[in-house]
């Protein structure tokens, strides 16, 4: 951010102090003149005239706001440290509406984060009319300019967002175009840590179906509708991005350590990196219609500008129209082609598949291996490949069998299949699902399966 | 506080914030860039750089009451000192060295959580006044339900 000090400053030009990396200092004075010191952890920008802080305890700074509503905020650059001081005047405190809602999300993502659900909680968003604004100057030494500070944002360029997006067009199924989604982002924009999940409006909640950047994977974990940033980013199908986690965080131990409440163990941990300083999650949907997210995180970066959050939802809807798009060629008659149905041969290694109908989980050789629709999908598979020797299936099959009783539209099917494709990957199940294109698969089998379907489990 | 003291927070390195007012009580935020706090008797020495708290300085003339906050990055450690200012004058070649000092243990707190090497390699204090006060309370003032509490005793 560069500012000739003779210009008037505007707080939009300031926009980048207020990420909460830096914590802001505020002073306030009682009516009977005695002045207070204070931190903040994050200011948020409202509008061009107005700022709000968290009201979270009920202390000094706030008895002196309402004697004597003036105060002024010093906000700091994340970069240069370059600091700024707002005057500003208390206006009122709002406990819903927009603004409320924005700060209270940041603060439940980060209480979740820390197991703190329970303590850490916004009462109210306290707002302020910025009166002035001034320049401090910059602290740093002459010769050094801020301008010689590499940038951190992504910064996409047009010819880069062309080549992306021609890349994607050409994956011709939602598996791929999922997995290139992450690759380009590592690729293009340096983020190297990003999944995507699906919408599973059933269970209220959202499955992950592409990783990148995670020694585990995590395809198959789940977060519920309203649960942490991703959950959150679903429930209200807004972009959301949390800045300053590593501030924000030091900030809630403070407050840890100094509560009668460090037995909770409340923690909801978000998929992902353990200590990430950033994450945003994009909501992928299409005619008002959730289909999923799409979740960065970042160790290095503390902050995203204006543009990084316009590249990943820009390729969050690029996806939306993309998922929709597979959906309807997926859907699509095709022509017969010859099926073969040999008998299973390779390795002698065998396999006990077990399902359990009361919960819809089905375990292999013991271990869990995946549940609901996608569990009772495979089940549906094993049991006529094992009866007939058939092999080869197509969507359309599934969408009218009756024992799998898929909803009737929208059911997601692809999505559940590239799900149960990679769990079984991920697995040694002995079990492989290859793609066939234009909604047909086949089942592969490698050594020897037995299959067994049993009322509720033996424990 | 805890058994943290207040020296040992000092020399920890920590963030100095100023706050005080004018004569229609609108309140100014400023930075510090060094303390020296004397446990015996009370006196709090803030040493500021003049280009960056003239307004606090012009304010202090009329209305002379000061809170410092001090507050140490890695953890929010922090305490609020009420104060009476009693001198202002221009800071002496050991308080300058003192704040140097303190500074770059400051600026070392500040690299643990995330500010860039090449920033903090290049900010820079000036260190020219020092503000000369009696303080009259010190307050926790740790983020939490503790903050605001007074600190007497041990604490110091």
């Amino acid at each position: 951010m560069k500012h000739d000090p003779n210009q008037h400053l505007h707080l939009h030009d300031l926009q980048d102090c207020f990420h909460g990396v830096i914590p802001s200092k505020i002073a306030t004075c009682s009516a009977a003149g005695e002045p207070n010191a204070a931190y903040l952890s994050h200011v948020f920008y409202v509008n061009e005239k107005h700022v709000a802080s968290s009201y979270q305890f009920f202390n000094k700074t706030r008895k002196n706001l309402l004697e004597n509503p003036y105060a002024s905020i010093m906000v700091r650059h994340p970069e240069t440290l370059h600091p700024y001081v707002l005057r500003v005047k208390y206006l009122r405190s709002e406990n819903r509406g927009p603004v409320f809602e924005k700060m209270s999300i940041k603060l439940d993502v980060i209480a979740a984060y820390e197991g703190m659900g329970d303590v850490f909680r916004l009462l109210a968003a306290d707002i302020y009319e910025v009166l002035e604004i001034r320049d401090r100057g910059s602290l740093l030494s002459h010769g050094f300019s801020e301008a010689a500070i590499p940038h951190s944002a992504i910064s996409p360029d047009l010819e880069t967002a062309r080549v992306v997006f021609e890349d994607l067009n050409r994956q011709t199924n939602l598996e791929d175009l999922l997995d290139q989604s992450l690759f380009v982002l590592q690729r293009h924009f340096g983020i190297s840590n990003s999944f995507i999940l699906l919408n599973d409006s059933a269970n209220s909640s959202l499955i992950t179906h592409a990783t990148l950047g995670y020694p585990k994977g995590g395809v198959g974990s789940e977060v519920k509708h309203g649960e942490g940033l991703i959950g959150l980013c679903a429930k209200h199908k807004k972009f959301l991005q949390i800045s300053g986690m590593r501030e924000a965080s030091r900030y809630t131990k403070a407050i840890l350590q100094t509560s009668s409440t460090q037995s909770l163990s409340l923690s909801i941990p978000l998929p992902g990196l353990t200590d990430p300083a950033s994450q945003m999650a994009a909501p992928i949907v299409f005619q008002s219609q959730l289909l999923g997210v799409l979740a960065c995180e970042s160790r290095e970066k503390s902050w995203w500008d204006a543009r990084d959050q316009s590249f990943v939802t820009m390729l969050a809807n690029f996806l939306a129209a993309a998922i929709v798009a597979q959906r309807k060629v997926e859907e699509s008659p095709f022509s017969e082609r010859s099926l073969s149905s040999e008998i299973p041969t390779g390795s002698e290694k065998s396999w006990n598949y077990r399902y359990i109908e009361k919960d819809e989980v089905l375990f292999v050789n013991d271990q869990y291996l995946i549940k609901n629709i996608p569990a009772k999908i495979l089940k549906y598979l094993l049991s006529i490949t094992l009866k007939t020797g058939r092999r080869e299936f197509s969507n359309m099959e599934l969408r009218s069998a009756d024992e799998l009783r898929l909803p009737e539209v929208k059911d997601n099917l692809e999505a559940r299949l590239i799900l149960l494709r990679k769990r079984l990957q991920e697995h040694d199940s002995g079990l492989t699902i290859q793609s066939g294109g234009r909604g047909r698969f086949r089942l592969e089998i490698n050594g020897k399966i037995e299959f067994e379907g049993v009322q509720k489990s033996k424990l | 506080m805890g058994s943290e003291t207040i020296q040992n927070l000092i020399s920890s390195g920590v963030g100095i914030t100023l706050s005080s007012c004018d004569s229609t009580l609108f309140p100014e935020v400023a930075s510090g860039d060094g303390l020296i706090f004397d446990n015996s008797t009370g006196l709090l020495t803030v040493i500021v750089s003049k280009s960056r708290v003239g307004q606090t300085l012009e304010n202090l003339k009329r209305h002379p009451h000061l809170a410092v906050s001090i507050s140490r990055p890695i953890d929010n450690l922090a305490v609020q000192f009420k104060c009476l200012i009693t001198n202002i004058r221009p800071a002496s070649f050991e308080e300058t060295e003192l704040t140097h000092e303190q500074w770059r243990r400051y600026m070392n707190q500040a690299s643990l959580v995330g500010v860039a090497p090449e920033i903090v390699a290049h900010l820079k204090v000036e260190s020219d006044i020092a503000i000369e006060s009696q303080v009259r309370q010190i307050f926790d003032q740790t983020p939490g339900p503790r903050a605001g509490k007074a600190i007497s005793g041990e604490g110091l």
